[in-house]
């Protein structure tokens, strides 16, 4: 279990006690499991006296780990992404604070809620297949596809860069130059990035996309109640139908390949209640485009972890084996464009 | 072309893990991690059983494809090139016998990592 020396846990009470105007004691402070890009800490804290911030908080402390990912916002950007979903009422865990002074913890950090439930693709693809689940998460994509760049909650995401073109050629020349920082020679998803570029749809009308949206990336109750959307360190503005992809593809239904929205039910509970939600109709061909696309995607950022442990940097027995999952997302990707068939 | 870290080197850190070298991170759910090491030394056991026959095919096929005789790793950064330089694209002369080359070399790839993932493909 992870622990935070006395030194920097005085200096996070510090911080915590200046924003609150009062003071504070730390009950409990340990990391949590997995977080590859970003360390999650429990938090568990009260506010003695301050006005009305006193009682009890159940946190998540959200670091910078010691590795990053290639395109993954810094912790200021993700908080006021998740500052942005909360005000326009998307289910996220409630933002409490930012830290940007390195001084602290060693880089910016921030507090949120902490959401009950399990994240755990594996468990909940075991569960019975949830319809309503599916179609809450439609519904909750849908509002964040209802955020774009001309709408007034976009005016605090100014961060994130307006592209001139096709998304998806876009999409196709970031993981040549992520292929080719790398230093791999990868002929299979050369194969399904040339298939890409060549298939690539129109641009379409441009919204906020989380970039992560998956099982995994959201906190579901016992009773199947969804409690949160997680991780957004990869949100920007881009085609809806790459979220609704990347939540259906088949390398995040955790084995559950027949349940087609995240392992967890059909797709049409998910596309019924984010059509509803939205008013606008799904593109089924974009989403088959952009399902070739997150399993080339998902290969690229896999080599990028593993090569974390192959250079050293970071001995992880879970990177080691992500790389071998790359065969199989590459056969996908063949399966799909025209690698086994016609092209 | 196999992957690093290859078959011998996931046995070597399933050795280092069991020797309780506190230098490799490993999950802290026992049951996961011990999934993860079986996982790990099955890929290995694989690959040694075929030992180096696939990479030699597909250097051979490579060679035939590509017309030159290099290491496998170059004749590999060669292929990545011509495909997006867009010489395997339909109606290419190289289409077929790369489109070929990437499946066998492919499934043969999932073999060694997941062969569970090829059910109904084969």
């Amino acid at each position: 279990m992870g622990v935070m020396s006395e030194e920097a846990r005085e200096r996070l009470r510090k911080f915590i006690s200046d924003a609150a105007e009062a003071p504070v004691q730390i009950k409990a402070l340990h990391r949590l499991p997995g977080g590859a890009i970003q360390e999650n800490w429990l938090l568990d804290l009260t506010v003695l006296e301050g006005g009305g911030r006193s009682g009890d908080y159940a946190l998540v402390l959200r670091l910078d780990a010691k590795s990053s990912v290639a395109a993954s916002h810094g912790r200021a950007q993700e908080y006021a992404l998740l500052k942005t979903a909360h005000r326009t009422g998307i289910t996220v865990p409630k933002p409490y604070l930012l830290a940007t002074d390195a001084a602290i913890l060693g880089g910016p950090f921030f507090i949120m809620n902490r959401i009950e439930g399990t994240a755990q693709g594996h468990k909940l693809v075991k569960r019975p297949p949830d319809d309503a689940l599916a179609a809450s998460l439609g519904r909750q994509l849908a509002r964040i596809h209802a955020i774009t760049p001309e709408t007034p909650d976009a005016a605090s995401l100014d961060f994130l860069a307006l592209l001139d073109g096709s998304p998806a050629l876009a999409a196709v020349a970031l993981y040549r130059r992520y292929l080719d920082d790398l230093g791999q020679a990868r002929p299979a998803l050369e194969w399904g990035l040339r298939w890409l570029e060549r298939n690539a749809p129109e641009a379409a009308d441009i919204v906020l996309c989380h970039r992560d949206y998956r099982t995994g990336n959201y906190m579901v109750t016992e009773d199947g109640s969804l409690t949160g959307i997680l991780d957004w360190e990869f949100a920007g503005w881009g085609e809806a139908e790459e979220d609704i992809a990347w939540f259906c593809a088949k390398c995040w239904r955790f084995g559950a390949v027949e349940r087609e929205a995240g392992g967890i039910a059909d797709r049409k509970p998910f596309y019924d209640a984010y059509e509803q939600e939205s008013g606008r109709r799904i593109d089924a061909g974009r989403v088959a485009y952009w399902e070739v696309m997150a399993h080339v995607r998902w290969a690229v950022i896999a080599c990028q972890q593993a090569a974390r442990h192959v250079s050293g940097e970071q001995l992880s027995l879970e990177l080691a084996l992500t790389q071998h999952l790359v065969p199989e997302l590459e056969w996908e990707v063949l399966n799909h464009t025209g690698g086994r068939g016609d092209a | 072309m196999r992957d690093r870290p290859t078959g011998a080197e996931l046995a070597n850190l399933v050795r280092r893990v069991r020797a309780g070298d506190p230098g490799v991170e490993v999950p802290d759910d026992r049951r996961y991690r011990e999934l993860m090491l079986a996982s790990a030394m099955a890929i290995a056991e694989r690959q040694e059983t075929t030992g180096d026959a696939p990479e030699q095919d597909e250097r051979q096929a490579l060679i035939r494809i590509l017309g030159e005789e290099r290491s496998l790793e170059d004749l590999n950064w060669a292929l990545a090139a011509a495909i997006r330089n867009g010489d395997g694209d339909p109606g290419t002369l190289g289409h077929e016998a790369i489109r070929e080359h990437l499946r066998l070399t492919g499934r043969e790839r999932v073999r060694e990592s997941n062969p569970k993932a090829l059910a109904g493909d084969e």
